[in-house]
């Protein structure tokens, strides 16, 4: 076959490439496709010009012959390593990739430009340009950058090891290589496109054409599959950070309602602290006794006082926060039937030091009587003589204090009478109590607080206890 | 009918009050010589008097009834506990057959106390009894390995595992064992599955209580399960289907 029948088929081969990256670019979107449809448009022109007399169409040593003579030999040619470096940018990603090989190819883009549009215009308005020594020179100049820029470039990526590059290094090396034997066989003049394909030099040029838009489709499909994964991978990832998401929501969701949980739970026990069933069932007895004595008015008031702290505390202990007032009228109450069952034989004073009003202010219920009981039965009942019982009320604009002051044997020495089974029973409402404070604190940002003082005479006898409790107004 | 003395501590006087006008109105023949405030006092009266039992309260300051008999030594008087309220020590009374009280007090259950000491073999087992009651306490979440029952004839102690089953008889049980013995306690059924429960226990039927690991062999159709030393002990259908569901997780 002859140079001259081989034409159309290579022609026709690169015009369906053309359109076959066209419509992959239409469905795809991926601008590779676009960069590289331009590159091999760049290259059918150049090969229409250069094998068709153009000269017939567009007349003979006319400007415009001239233009079309210039563009078909420089500026095809250019233009496509223009669109290679673009194509190269879309496929390789340079700016991320390789972003120093991007620098260059873009410098060298400029100078392309500036090349051909220099050339134009010397071409139409100035100077004779085809064969004159001086733009062989520059030309070959040129051709020299391009192919330095190039080899350049190719060297990075393929040092870069990726897969896709591989593509692209391996098209552009065979173009390379089939190009130089081209050029090589071009010294030895056969052009006469007539003779045996595989003889003309340009047959080599052809062939690395087609060779490189192989590859390069190759790596385009490549691409695109790894793409795909990718974006199967990522949607993998979507998929999987949201059900993480989701169960992360559960979790909190789950640990809310574990505090609301922890919060009726405590809530059940601090009933329970308040009820202490020794004291419920003492204060029965209490009654009983006054029954059995003939004490009719004493069973009367008891049981009248008695029914009304537990009815007190029934009400109070379903709800977060009860009014002050209600708060001190259960106190009362149950520090009455406390000092019944003892026989008065302890005295207490509930002061009440607040400009706030008493029934405005919110708190939690039943937290002060626990600290009562502690008083009674640790400080005081283990003590002789006068028993004293203070509680005092006091507020600043966001707390409310409440001091417990018992005048009882301290606590050093209550601890001494504690027997293992003993404290087992007694210190459990303080330690619900402690509990429930640490609820509130973790449920509002203000701190609630108990501490407990010790006090002290001037010789360092114990005079008895006094807890502080602060608690954080609602 | 045999006079019984006593005496009442208790640190609070309404408590000490009632006792003592509830024994004068119900139990007649209960002599009480004494009442203390404290355990110093208690003890004092308990070396003075040598009653024969003691009503005491466990919840005092200072010193506790528990702490008062340690502080003792040697208890040669039955004691009847007195207590409001206290899981643990009533488990503990149960399985060392001490007689306990809850406040506010029941008559009837004062009149049937008192009737157990006046049956009851003089300080029976005192000290062993004693000391597996403050075992008891010490350890709530330890099981004991022994129970003490008291029987028409004295007080017993048993090795658990050693019981087979319990056959209520009225108010009394009837303990049958591996060696082939068998006692009458003159506490009912119902006291002893409450402690028998957690020690693999099953009451089967309303007079049976039985110990799992001597089942023997379950006969299905009849509604009885065959026990290691050979008896039959019933299985109610109202039970039959939580007793399978036991011997499976067996």
């Amino acid at each position: 076959m002859t140079y001259t029948e081989m034409l159309p088929y290579f022609m026709g081969m690169m015009s369906m490439m053309m359109l076959y990256m066209a419509l992959q670019y239409m469905f795809l979107r991926d601008k590779a496709y676009l960069y590289y449809k331009f590159y091999i448009a760049c290259w059918i022109l150049f090969f229409f010009f250069r094998e068709t007399d153009f000269y017939n169409w567009v007349g003979d040593d006319t400007r415009l012959s001239w233009f079309v003579f210039v563009f078909h030999r420089i500026g095809f040619p250019m233009l496509s390593y223009v669109f290679y470096f673009w194509f190269g940018k879309s496929f390789l990603d340079l700016p991320r990739t390789f972003p120093h090989i991007w620098r260059i190819f873009r410098i060298a883009q400029i100078v392309i430009l500036t090349y051909i549009g220099f050339i134009i215009i010397i071409a139409l308005w100035f100077a004779e340009v085809d064969r004159t020594p001086w733009y062989e020179t520059l030309h070959t100049l040129m051709r020299v950058l391009t192919a330095v820029v190039s080899i350049y470039g190719i060297r990075k990526v393929y040092q870069g090891g990726e897969m896709v590059g591989k593509y692209f290094v391996t098209g552009s090396l065979l173009l390379l290589i089939f190009g130089m034997l081209a050029m090589l066989l071009t010294f030895f003049g056969n052009t006469d496109s007539d003779d045996v394909a595989w003889k003309i030099p340009l047959f080599y040029m052809h062939v690395g054409v087609v060779l490189e838009i192989l590859c390069f489709s190759l790596g385009l499909s490549y691409k695109n599959k790894l793409t795909e994964v990718q974006k199967f991978s990522m949607e993998q990832a979507l998929l999987s950070e949201r059900e993480q998401r989701e169960i992360e929501q559960l979790k909190i969701a789950l640990e809310k309602q574990e505090l609301n949980r922890q919060m009726t739970n405590l809530r059940m026990r601090a009933l329970r602290s308040q009820m202490n069933p020794h004291f419920l069932f003492n204060s029965l007895n209490a009654i009983q006794e006054c029954i059995i004595t003939n004490q009719t008015d004493a069973a009367v008031m008891y049981l009248a006082k008695f029914s009304r702290l537990v009815r007190l505390i029934l009400e109070n202990s379903d709800k977060p926060t009860i009014p002050l007032s209600k708060e001190i009228d259960t106190l009362r109450l149950y520090l009455d039937v406390e000092a019944l069952r003892f026989a008065h034989s302890f005295h207490y004073d509930l002061t009440i030091n607040t400009q706030l009003d008493p029934s405005l202010i919110n708190i939690p219920p039943m937290l002060v009587q626990p600290y009562a009981e502690n008083a009674i039965w640790h400080g005081l009942l283990n003590k002789k003589g006068e028993r004293q019982l203070n509680i005092t009320f006091s507020s600043d604009e966001d707390s409310l204090y409440v001091s417990i002051e018992d005048n009882g044997i301290g606590r050093k020495k209550s601890a001494e009478f504690e027997s293992p089974a003993k404290k087992n029973k007694t210190s459990m409402g303080m330690k619900l109590t402690n509990e429930r404070l640490n609820i509130i604190n973790e449920l509002s940002e203000d701190q609630a607080l108990a501490e407990v003082e010790d006090l002290i005479d001037s010789s360092g006898t114990p005079m008895g206890t006094r807890v502080n409790l602060t608690l954080p107004l609602l | 009918m045999e006079t019984l003395t006593a005496l009442i501590i208790d640190d609070e006087l309404k408590g000490r009050n009632l006792l003592n006008e509830l024994v004068k109105r119900y139990c007649p023949e209960v002599r009480v010589l004494d009442l203390a405030a404290s355990a110093t006092e208690g003890i004092a009266a308990i070396r003075q008097h040598k009653p024969d039992f003691v009503f005491l309260d466990i919840n005092m300051p200072e010193i506790n009834g528990f702490q008062m008999l340690e502080m003792l030594g040697e208890v040669a008087f039955e004691i009847v506990f007195v207590t409001a309220y206290n899981e643990f020590a009533v488990k503990a009374y149960k399985y060392s057959a001490f007689d306990y009280l809850l406040k506010p007090v029941d008559p009837d259950e004062l009149r049937a106390t008192i009737g157990r000491l006046q049956s009851k073999k003089r300080s029976n087992n005192l000290q062993e009894r004693f000391s597996l009651l403050m075992r008891t306490l010490e350890e709530p979440k330890k099981l004991p390995s022994k129970i003490t029952i008291s029987a028409s004839d004295g007080i017993m102690v048993l090795n658990i595992p050693e019981i087979v089953y319990l056959e209520a008889d009225g108010p009394y049980t009837t303990f049958f064992l591996q060696s082939g013995e068998k006692f009458v306690s003159s506490h009912n059924l119902k006291e002893y599955e409450d402690i028998l429960a957690e020690q693999g226990f099953f009451r089967s039927h309303h007079s049976f209580l039985i110990n799992l690991d001597h089942i023997k062999k379950y006969l299905k159709s009849d509604g009885y399960v065959l026990m290691s030393n050979g008896h039959q002990a019933e299985v109610s259908k109202r039970k039959k289907e939580e007793f399978l569901k036991k011997l499976e997780q067996f």
